[in-house]
């Protein structure tokens, strides 16, 4: 009796251990933030044939998600009504920002439409996974979209620009300035030299030029050197994009006035190595930082917390120029609704909505003719007048290894641990080896 | 004969449960991996065979190098560290503070054992901040100079490491605690009349006594240390320079930001045969009198 019992008993354990090995299916009406996934759409869509389902994801701009996802789904609602759509829109939180595409993507529960940035579009262009959207650019579409050039990646259009704005510029503290009798913001690398050594000697206790180099994210090179290297006359890869184009001499100069204001100059500290973006805005906004690199969005709260601040757009060397984020819309290869997708993209980037996107949730420059400008005013010359000098990373495959390794060295050149011509030429050393694999 | 071979046939089916669940869990994910280390895979797309490929590519990896390199530091200083205060920890509560302040001590310590990583982390970072961080505070008030704990490489992985102690000693405390409240009493009494004191007794009776859970303590120690990720990743990210990166973060990035799922698993069998290396070292290593 025993026995017959304990075999029961194994028996009915192997049959639990097999029955919860089942793929359970998503509810259809599951509008959380877990992804829901194109089965259950599907699955959905055949219950309800009258709607069809389209997956929207976007990432937090508002101050939580809960603003961005209702933003969204109430200024989508009348052409989700009028195309018969059931829209889901999920906000993806910055962090993971990659994994959660790629492993959405690869289990069939990623989006229909997009929002990616720059640096992670090759690499899902190459893995096919998003549709290119020539077929659904009208000519006037071309006509009213500002910078489509930017979404024009190995000779199609692949992306929708929805973003294009956000520029890093060199910010000042003018009350700290003003006490070391100083009255403008430098705008050349030597008046940078000479601006920090006066406050080094008048302001001792004030840091004079902040840098976050304690920053985990590889797009802190955004303000930390691409600026500067762009004002050497640089560029970041090499025009066949098989290795970083950091040896040369404009690479170099850039490189050395960094090592040289960290290490000559002494205006960046050796505490720059642990700030992070957050920490030099803390500072920044505890007025113990005169001049600092941010964005444009961070820039624009300084007078709220009573900043007597200025700025330029950039410091020049042999030229100008400075990052600005050039973020965009995508379809997905895999959506079984593209004319709708293709429709929602332009819905999304139109004037009316854009309008009250830069209002209500985050203020950029307009990126279609149909739009006014919405961004915070002092910025308006700054995108009208130099437009040539606001750059965006190029669309390379593999990037991101390659900037890693450039991030890397560059921090362990700025600890004194490698000369600049260590940290440029073990950078495109590297990233030659990466890309070529 | 018979008797045995459906004895042996009901061994098997008791088993077959957890041998199910070891399988698809366990074994076929180790195997899935050292299929794609010789494979180019992006997840997307069919993985594509590219023989040794990876392999090559990982001896001659700075990140690789170096990730190894601060895991084993990690290793090396967290593990010795942890079982050692937690070993005396447990010793001092369970001869002098069998009471309410014992109970409270092991409470406390046991805390950050049960929060979450991401949390600590984050609040260490906030600690350890140059500029504004409590730690820097106080060793200003005492006339000490700051110290940037996260921004140079010797103090930021020592920060890393202290924090991970920190977390974890609560949790083999509890677990030597237990296996001391098991020695008997009259070895202790015994000790004491042969003229042992409290080092020589604590040296000659507890030491022994605990091998086992010593090895149990050390092995579990060493297997996490190697996996450490999310520490490092809230605090510094791995940085400054690669002054913090482990194993495990570069694998993370390999797969999840570089998109090469194959280099990545490459990576994963090159830390699964350190972790069977130093398992079957401690398990020799601790194989005597136990």
């Amino acid at each position: 009796m025993k026995k017959y019992l304990s075999i029961i008993m194994v028996g009915v354990l192997l049959l639990l251990t097999l029955t919860n090995c089942t793929p359970k299916e998503v509810p259809s009406d599951d509008t959380s933030k877990e992804t829901t996934s194109q089965s259950a759409s599907s699955s959905t869509a055949s219950q309800d044939k009258e709607k069809t389902e389209l997956v929207l994801w976007m990432p937090p701009f508002g101050t939580e998600d809960a603003l961005d996802k209702s933003f969204w789904e109430d200024n989508l609602s009348d052409f989700a009504t009028q195309n018969n759509v059931e829209l889901t829109v999920e906000i993806v939180p910055w962090g993971n920002y990659e994994e959660k595409y790629l492993t959405g993507i690869t289990s069939g529960s990623g989006p229909d439409v997009g929002y990616m940035y720059i640096e992670m579009i090759s690499d899902f262009i190459n893995m096919g996974a998003i549709e290119p959207l020539d077929s659904y650019i009208t000519q006037e579409d071309r006509e009213n979209y500002l910078y489509l050039d930017k979404g024009f990646i190995q000779g199609q259009q692949y992306t929708l620009p929805i973003i294009v704005g956000n520029a890093r510029i060199l910010v000042g503290n003018m009350d700290l300035l003003n006490d070391a009798g100083i009255t403008e913001v430098p705008t050349t690398w030597d008046e940078l030299i000479a601006t920090g050594k006066i406050l080094r000697e008048k302001t001792p206790d004030i840091i004079p030029f902040a840098q976050p180099w304690g920053e985990p994210a590889i797009g802190a090179l955004n303000s930390l050197y691409y600026p500067y290297l762009w004002q050497a006359g640089g560029e970041i890869f090499t025009d066949d994009a098989s290795k970083l184009a950091l040896d040369s001499p404009e690479a170099l100069e850039a490189t050395q006035f960094l090592y040289d204001l960290r290490f000559k100059h002494d205006i960046i500290s050796e505490n720059a190595m642990s700030y992070t973006n957050n920490d030099v805005i803390a500072l920044l906004n505890d007025e113990k930082v005169a001049l600092t690199v941010i964005d444009c969005t961070n820039a624009a709260k300084l007078g709220d917390q009573g900043i007597n601040w200025d700025f330029v757009p950039f410091l020049t060397n042999k030229s100008g120029g400075t990052f600005v984020a050039a973020d965009a819309l995508i379809m997905t290869s895999n959506s079984d609704n593209k004319e709708l997708a293709a429709k929602l993209m332009k819905t999304m980037t139109s004037g009316d909505i854009m309008t009250k996107f830069h209002h209500e949730l985050a203020m950029f420059p307009p990126v279609a003719k149909d739009e006014e400008y919405n961004d915070h005013a002092e910025f308006k010359d700054m995108y009208a007048n130099n437009a040539a000098d606001l750059r965006t990373l190029p669309a390379v495959a593999g990037s991101f290894k390659a900037y890693d390794s450039l991030y890397k060295n560059l921090q362990l050149m700025m600890m004194g641990e490698l000369s600049p011509e260590e940290a440029l030429s073990y950078s495109v050393e590297y990233s030659e080896n990466v890309l070529s694999n | 004969m018979k008797n045995q071979q459906k004895q042996a046939l009901y061994g098997y089916l008791y088993i077959a449960p957890s041998l199910i669940l070891i399988s698809i869990f366990s074994l076929i994910p180790i195997l899935m991996t050292l299929y794609f280390s010789f494979t180019d895979y992006n997840i997307i797309q069919a993985p594509t065979f590219t023989g040794l490929k990876n392999y090559i590519r990982m001896l001659g990896d700075p990140f690789v190098v170096s990730s190894m390199k601060n895991t084993f530091i990690f290793t090396l200083f967290v593990v010795p560290t942890q079982t050692i205060l937690s070993m005396v920890i447990a010793s001092v509560l369970a001869h002098k503070f069998q009471n309410k302040l014992g109970g409270f001590i092991k409470s406390s310590l046991f805390i950050p054992v049960i929060s979450s990583t991401i949390l600590v982390g984050t609040l260490w970072s906030f600690l350890l901040a140059t500029d504004t961080g409590i730690i820097n505070t106080f060793l200003a008030l005492i006339g000490l100079d700051k110290v940037n704990w996260l921004g140079t490489k010797f103090t930021s992985l020592l920060s890393v490491c202290l924090v991970s102690i920190w977390k974890n000693v609560g949790y083999f405390l509890v677990i030597f605690y237990a296996g001391i409240m098991e020695i008997p009493k009259m070895l202790y009494e015994s000790g004491q009349v042969d003229g042992a004191n409290k080092y020589q007794q604590f040296w000659y009776i507890t030491m022994p006594m605990l091998k086992p859970i010593t090895f149990l303590v050390v092995t579990l120690g060493t297997i996490w240390s190697f996996q450490i990720f999310d520490l490092v990743y809230v605090m510094t990210g791995g940085g400054p320079g690669r002054s913090t990166i482990t194993l495990v973060m570069t694998i993370y990035n390999t797969a999840f930001k570089e998109f090469s799922m194959g280099y990545a698993s490459t990576i994963s069998l090159l830390l699964l045969v350190f972790i069977v290396i130093i398992s079957s070292i401690q398990k020799l290593l601790f194989k005597d009198n136990y």
